[in-house]
């Protein structure tokens, strides 16, 4: 029992100037489940990929039943016996069970036509193995996602797998469900299948976890016992880290007044459970959270980009009718998005262009935009924003990601929104841009924006914002002035379980 | 399972229901219930409509279009599509008039060549999506236009005709009993695509690629390969349904076939065939070319002016394809 079926000695993986992997070492033993965990942006995912052959690297080496392995591609990690279960399922919703679990160059049978029989008795028996029972027959896209993972457990079995590493697992499974997936874990654990379980839910990691390892900021923190784990351990070595400081500037022109109030906002199909929340004039409020937790979706459902089931919004006390993000627009909210290159930039156009874009109906005349106007305003952030360009003219993929993101930012800002949201506004550029951004959204505020700060950074968060606001699972679960939020508080509030 | 009832099932998308309710659910009933109908109304309209005469002459001129629906459904399956079959099918039977007439072949072994040059065809348009990462819609509309110019220059813009005669024009064009051959070739080839397609090891992979392209890469599956014989499918039915008209007309044109390609990727997708792949059936698109057909045959039967028929040709696609699609909604 006490064999390991996997090492990392010295891993390093770098992705441009950012180090996402820092010298990792642990190892993991054969035939129990170990838990990973970490914030985000820790190293899990990168981590995985490393296993799953997605990529390599570029120091250390992993050890992989007792043989030192480069793992070229997800074929050749399957080939070794390492399956990964991702979040995104990689199946073929059109087919049924079978025929995923067989997928593949060649499937059993003769040459031309496939073994029907066989594919059912063997399916029958790889479920009969995991103690659950799912017709074979059964179409993809009509199986829930619990037993669309049992279909991709089941495969990596048929594929002889060692070590099967489960990304998230149970984010999108019913209660009901994941007690069948803990039972699936248990009965394969005794068969010697090892399990990697990665989670953001520790309690979940705790029940199924023989071991916990935790990263943080890319390294390997410590390996937790089943008998010393507890949550709060857990929380405290996921974070806890030096504090960087940044100047909290004073803000003291916040009003008592709020000047955005959402009220009962819940969506089914985004996971938003009755999301109540105010923000006041001036004020910073910061959103914080896992990614996925209802942060991002509860201000697309209230700017009408995804569709809300219920839910009131009032600008300045006065209810508002929002079904689109015209509509968010025209009431005064604008909304910097988190998706810079998907969701934001126009890459077919200049810098210029990119900045007035919301702006065009004020900077036109008869229909026809007035490039005198356009060029004003752009130059007018340029200084402002100190945005480093060339020319205005300039195409905006030409600028780092710093410089397009004050573009974005200044598209907003030229709008004079009453409500300014930023959805993770210092993701993906340079330490130095990202201090001056930081500076610039507490100026903001100063000069009486009012601004929504979400954030998975939670320094960025605790040092800007004056009041903060903790999602978990599609609902708010913390909320905490400037004075009186650390990280535990926070982290807590995020893991929080309902 | 009942040897009958896999027949008609599709085996990698079943699912064990009562047998009534299975039919319901089958892809094919909603286009099979519009065939109904629409038959219903030109025999009501006409009396001319339900003869033996005019059902074979039907399908005569089905079959044409309905060849080259049974490849297109593979390969729009796989996700792609083939706009140069129409062009393929002028060209193709070019070359074989021309190595008939002027080179003195054969006829037998001008066909074979003309289907050697499908191949190729076949594979220069697959090569030139998979490898170049150009869509198929774009691709295959250049090489319509190639192999339309082609056609002409070969033929010099003139009609081919006064071929010898030959055992081909009695296999190709001939009759048996009051069967057209040319509907022959097209249930035999109907039947070959429904086992390509729906029972073999082959069809599971252009099911798989269609439905999901990244899992099938991830499962070992070569897509591309997979790809370039749907497109080799497609060339070669073009070549063999203008081998079965030349055999049946004696002539050849080199503007022949021309709008075919968009006929038969409305009657693939009449027949449930989805636009974005993953899903289709050869039954389906049987029956898909088979609406078309009888919605041309009963206008004509009614004395409906030709303007007029290519108009409400189309208002019966439109109608068609959203009456699928409510249908497919429906079942989710």
């Amino acid at each position: 029992m006490s064999e390991n079926i996997l090492e990392f000695k010295n891993i390093t993986k770098r992705f441009g100037g950012t180090v996402a992997l820092d010298n990792v070492s642990f190892s993991i033993k054969k035939g129990q489940t170990t838990g990973l965990i970490g914030e985000n942006g820790a190293g899990k995912s990168t981590l995985v990929k490393i296993c799953d052959g997605i990529h390599e690297p570029d120091e250390g080496e992993i050890i992989f039943a007792g043989e030192k392995r480069k793992i070229k591609n997800p074929r050749h990690a399957k080939k070794l016996g390492i399956s990964v279960v991702h979040q995104e399922l990689p199946l073929c919703t059109n087919m049924n069970v079978m025929s995923n679990i067989f997928l593949g160059p060649d499937l059993p049978g003769g040459r031309f036509f496939p073994d029907k029989k066989f594919m059912i008795e063997r399916t029958n028996e790889l479920f009969a193995k995991l103690n659950v029972s799912i017709n074979p027959k059964k179409l993809i896209a009509n199986c829930s996602i619990g037993e669309q993972q049992l279909v991709m457990i089941a495969k990596a079995i048929n594929q002889n797998a060692k070590l099967i590493l489960m990304d998230e697992p149970t984010s999108a499974l019913s209660p009901a469900e994941v007690n069948v997936l803990y039972e699936v874990i248990k009965t394969l654990e005794k068969e010697g299948m090892t399990f990697i379980f990665i989670s953001h839910r520790l309690e979940e990691v705790i029940t199924v976890s023989k071991e916990v390892c935790v990263l943080k900021d890319g390294e390997f923190v410590g390996k937790l016992s089943e008998k010393e784990t507890s949550q709060d351990k857990m929380i405290k070595m996921m974070v806890g880290r030096d504090v960087q400081y940044i100047d909290k500037l004073d803000n003291q022109n916040i009003s008592e007044k709020p000047i955005l109030q959402v009220k009962n906002l819940s969506s089914d199909k985004l996971g938003l459970k009755d999301i109540n929340f105010s923000l006041k004039k001036g004020e910073i409020l910061g959103f914080a959270g896992l990614r996925g937790a209802g942060r991002t979706e509860t201000i697309k459902a209230m700017i009408g980009f995804a569709e809300k089931d219920s839910g009131e919004i009032f600008m300045e006390g006065e209810s508002v009718k929002i079904n689109s993000p015209r509509d968010a627009i025209n009431n005064g909210i604008g909304y910097l998005t988190e998706e810079r290159k998907g969701l934001g930039l126009f890459f077919n156009f200049n810098i210029k262009s990119n900045l007035g874009i919301v702006e065009i109906d004020n900077l036109s005349k008869h229909g026809l935009v007035n490039r005198k106007k356009l060029d004003q305003l752009a130059k007018k952030y340029e200084d402002q924003l100190e945005i480093k360009l060339r020319s205005i003219n300039q195409n905006i993929s030409e600028l780092s990601g710093g410089n397009q993101q004050k573009v974005l930012l200044s598209r907003w800002l030229a709008t004079r929104p009453k409500v300014l949201i930023l959805d993770e506004p210092t993701r993906g550029i340079d330490v130095g841009t990202k201090t001056e951004i930081r500076e610039l959204i507490m100026e903001l505020a100063q000069e009486g924006f009012s601004i929504i700060l979400i954030s998975s950074e939670m320094l960025e968060v605790m040092n800007i914002a004056d009041r903060i606001l903790v999602f978990s699972e599609g609902k708010i679960t913390g909320e905490y002035s400037y004075e009186e939020v650390t990280e535990e508080k926070i982290m807590n509030s995020a893991v929080a379980n309902y | 399972m009942a040897k009958s009832n896999s027949e008609q099932e599709l085996d990698f998308q079943q699912e064990e229901t009562s047998k009534l309710k299975e039919l319901a659910t089958k892809p094919e009933f909603g286009i099979f219930i519009a065939l109904l109908l629409l038959s219903g109304f030109f025999g009501l309209m006409t009396g001319r409509f339900f003869t033996v005469r005019n059902f074979f002459g039907v399908l005569r001129q089905t079959s044409t279009i309905g060849i080259m629906a049974i490849a297109m459904t593979i390969l729009i399956t796989s996700q792609e599509f083939d706009l140069s079959v129409g062009s393929v099918y002028a060209l193709n039977a070019v070359i074989a008039g021309l190595l008939v007439r002027d080179a003195g072949i054969n006829i037998w072994l001008a066909a074979l060549i003309c289907i050697g040059v499908a191949i190729i065809i076949g594979i220069i348009n697959g090569l030139i999506t998979v490898k170049f990462g150009i869509p198929s819609f774009i691709a295959t509309l250049g090489t319509m236009m190639l192999f339309r110019g082609f056609a002409l220059v070969l033929a010099d813009g003139w009609p081919i005709s006064g071929l010898p005669e030959s055992s081909f024009f009695r296999v190709f064009g001939g009759r048996v009993w009051v069967i057209p051959m040319q509907v022959v070739w097209f249930i035999v080839i109907a039947l070959v695509g429904y086992v390509v397609l729906q029972k073999s090891k082959f069809g599971y992979q252009v099911y798989a690629t269609g439905g999901n392209r990244e899992a099938a890469e991830l499962s070992g599956i070569n897509t591309n390969k997979v790809k370039i014989i749907g497109f080799i499918l497609t060339s070669c039915a073009a070549t063999i349904s203008a081998l079965t008209s030349l055999g049946y007309l004696g002539s050849i044109s080199p503007t022949q076939g021309e709008g075919y390609e968009l006929m038969v990727i409305a009657a693939s997708v009449v027949g449930g065939t989805n636009l974005f792949g993953g899903a289709g059936t050869i039954l389906g698109a049987f029956l898909g070319a088979s609406i078309i057909g009888i919605v041309r045959n009963g206008l004509v039967l009614m004395g409906t002016g030709a303007y007029w028929q290519q108009a409400l040709i189309g208002l019966v696609i439109v109608v068609a394809v959203i009456v699928n699609v409510q249908i497919a909604k429906q079942r989710r």
